[in-house]
């Protein structure tokens, strides 16, 4: 569990994050979203207790992060692939890291065992491709076994493999009832892997919904037909809530009405039917219709909560 | 889980972290090897060339040993060994950890020990044991070295003589200072390079430069952290002991300083 409470935090004369409130919840992978420079970084860091808010607060699993005797088996933090000394080996790293909370060689060989990594350990990190240190720094997170995780662009520079991995390893996270808080600019990948999203701009609180309703809110579900006899099924479905377009001859684009309630009304009026899809806002489309609000009115945090 | 032990933070802890990380990169061993190495040639080494030069060339060797490296030459010895050392265990110091920070390794190790502080002071610690640990080294070699050659002139004297005891335990207090000064100030700069050039301006610039100033001068240079804590290993002898214990606070007051003044952006500053 995290909470945000009114984190506020100015570089300067910066606001980087501006009054943001919000919880994730274990159980769930919660995707943070926003514009380069909205702030998700510095917000993340304020979790970890790196970055020292300007005002305002941040809990891990119900407390400080300071005030735990055992940070890293409450909080598991991967914030950019930079942080390790690339003059040390893989299992030296996560060794010194280890010996802070008195935790053993053991538990260094499971999580590099964990994360793939043992066929690499022994060489020094500065060697290592973008995908190996995102693999150490998911092996530093995992160390301590944490209940919550917290991860700033996991998937930048791994491989197909290692995305579906992570993604399958987030969601076991999350179902074992661990709190799971990761962000990334790979929407297709975010839609996927999280079930709630948290989405900010310009450091403020935009959207913090689960993702079905975050699509939900952009365009109503749209179904496309594909008919001989559109002309026919139009005037059968015809109604003050349905809407209906055709782009083409036989095509049809219908929203007040779902696929099973037109093959209903089709199968009444003996109408084939070639093509009755339901097509939802795509992630991609939502963020932008989201997040453009907000660049261009410099909105006060919308509606969807 | 796999430890029985719970798994908790403690100060031993994370000094015992600190340790793992200075022995798992290779520059803390290239620093003091190289620390040893250029440090013996020089100190151990110029007495040798003394003694290897044609007889017609110095017809006294054991006047000119004297002459430079004092009645008791084993403490001469140590007092250049430490004069060359202290420069890089300056920069093994600031090595402690300047790099951390430059590598963003700071964010990983204060994510795990948020409270911060214990981080800072095992800095500290580990980097003053460096220090005292190549110092005792350092001058056990140096001594050892030249032992034959000065029994050859009929001027060694034993290692346990309490002259050349005082002066190792004191070039081990100096350089143990010395180093956790330089850890200390390193924590106040964002980059290595600005960490250096404060600490081996301090160490090393000033003492040379300072005395140059009219009037003042030579009384602000004994106050400097290098000037002062060499008389440490000065034999009490020879010199008595109150310059000793006045070098040796002055150098111990610098560095307490520093400790404190570096604990406040250490402690304060984003990751």
């Amino acid at each position: 569990m995290i909470e945000v409470e009114h984190l506020t935090k100015r570089f300067g004369a910066t606001t980087a994050v501006d009054d943001l409130s919000f919880t994730v919840r274990p159980g769930t992978v919660t995707g943070f979203l926003g514009p380069n420079g909205a702030g998700k970084s510095t917000a993340m860091r304020a979790i970890a207790g790196l970055v020292l808010p300007t005002s305002g607060t941040t809990r891990v699993n119900g407390r400080p992060i300071a005030d735990h005797a055992a940070p890293i088996t409450e909080i598991g933090t991967l914030l950019g692939p930079g942080a390790v000394h690339p003059g040390r080996t893989a299992r030296a790293h996560l060794l010194a890291l280890a010996t802070t909370h008195g935790f053993g060689r053991a538990r260094v060989e499971e999580v590099l065992r964990l994360t793939g990594m043992e066929g690499v350990a022994k060489r020094r990190v500065g060697s290592y491709s973008m995908g190996m240190a995102q693999r150490i720094g998911l092996a530093a997170a995992l160390l301590g076994d944490p209940q919550t995780i917290v991860l700033d662009e996991p998937i930048n520079g791994l491989d197909p493999d290692g995305i579906v991995w992570v993604r399958h390893f987030l969601r076991a996270l999350a179902a074992e009832g661990r709190t799971v808080f990761l962000s990334s600019h790979l929407m297709s990948e975010m839609a996927q892997t999280a079930d709630h999203l948290i989405v900010i701009g310009r450091g403020r609180l935009i959207a913090d919904a689960p993702m079905q309703q975050v699509l939900g809110a952009v365009g109503a579900t749209r179904v496309s037909v594909k008919s001989p006899d559109a002309d026919r099924l139009a005037a059968a479905i015809a109604g003050p809530d349905v809407t209906i377009t055709s782009e083409a001859a036989g095509e049809l684009e219908i929203t007040g009405l779902d696929a099973a309630a037109i093959a209903a009304v089709a199968r009444d009026r003996g109408v084939l039917l070639h093509e009755l899809t339901t097509r939802t806002a795509s992630l991609e489309e939502a963020y932008l219709s989201l997040t453009d609000a907000a660049l261009e009115y410099q909105a006060v945090p919308a509606a969807i909560r | 889980m796999s430890t029985s032990i719970a798994p908790r933070v403690t100060f031993a802890r994370v000094v015992r972290a600190e340790w793992v990380k200075t022995g798992t990169v290779r520059s803390s061993y290239w620093t003091a090897a190289f620390a040893l190495g250029f440090t013996l040639l020089f100190a151990a080494g110029i007495l040798y060339l003394v003694l290897l030069a044609p007889a017609a060339d110095i017809p006294d060797p054991a006047a000119i040993v004297t002459e430079n490296y004092g009645a008791t030459p084993s403490v001469g010895v140590l007092g250049l060994a430490f004069m060359f050392a202290y420069a890089l265990v300056a920069i093994l110091g600031v090595l402690t950890v300047s790099p951390e920070r430059a590598t963003g390794l700071l964010a990983t190790t204060l994510a795990a020990v948020p409270r911060r502080t214990p981080v800072y002071l095992s800095k500290l610690l580990v980097s003053a044991s460096i220090g005292v640990a190549i110092a005792l080294v350092l001058g056990t070699a140096s001594v050892l070295i030249v032992q034959p050659a000065l029994a050859g002139l009929g001027l060694d004297s034993s290692f346990f003589d309490p002259e050349v005891l005082q002066s190792l335990a004191g070039g081990m207090v100096f350089l143990g200072l010395v180093a956790a000064l330089s850890t200390a100030i390193a924590s106040l700069f964002r980059g290595t390079a600005a960490a250096m050039g404060a600490v081996l301006g301090l160490l090393v610039l000033a003492p040379a430069l300072v005395p140059i100033i009219p009037g003042i001068g030579s009384s602000l240079a004994a106050a400097l952290p290098s000037s002062a804590g060499m008389m440490l290993f000065q034999s009490a002898a020879q010199v008595g002991w109150q310059p000793i214990a006045t070098g040796g606070l002055v150098l111990l007051g610098w560095t307490a300083g520093a400790a404190v003044l570096g604990a406040v952006p250490f402690k304060r500053r984003d990751v």
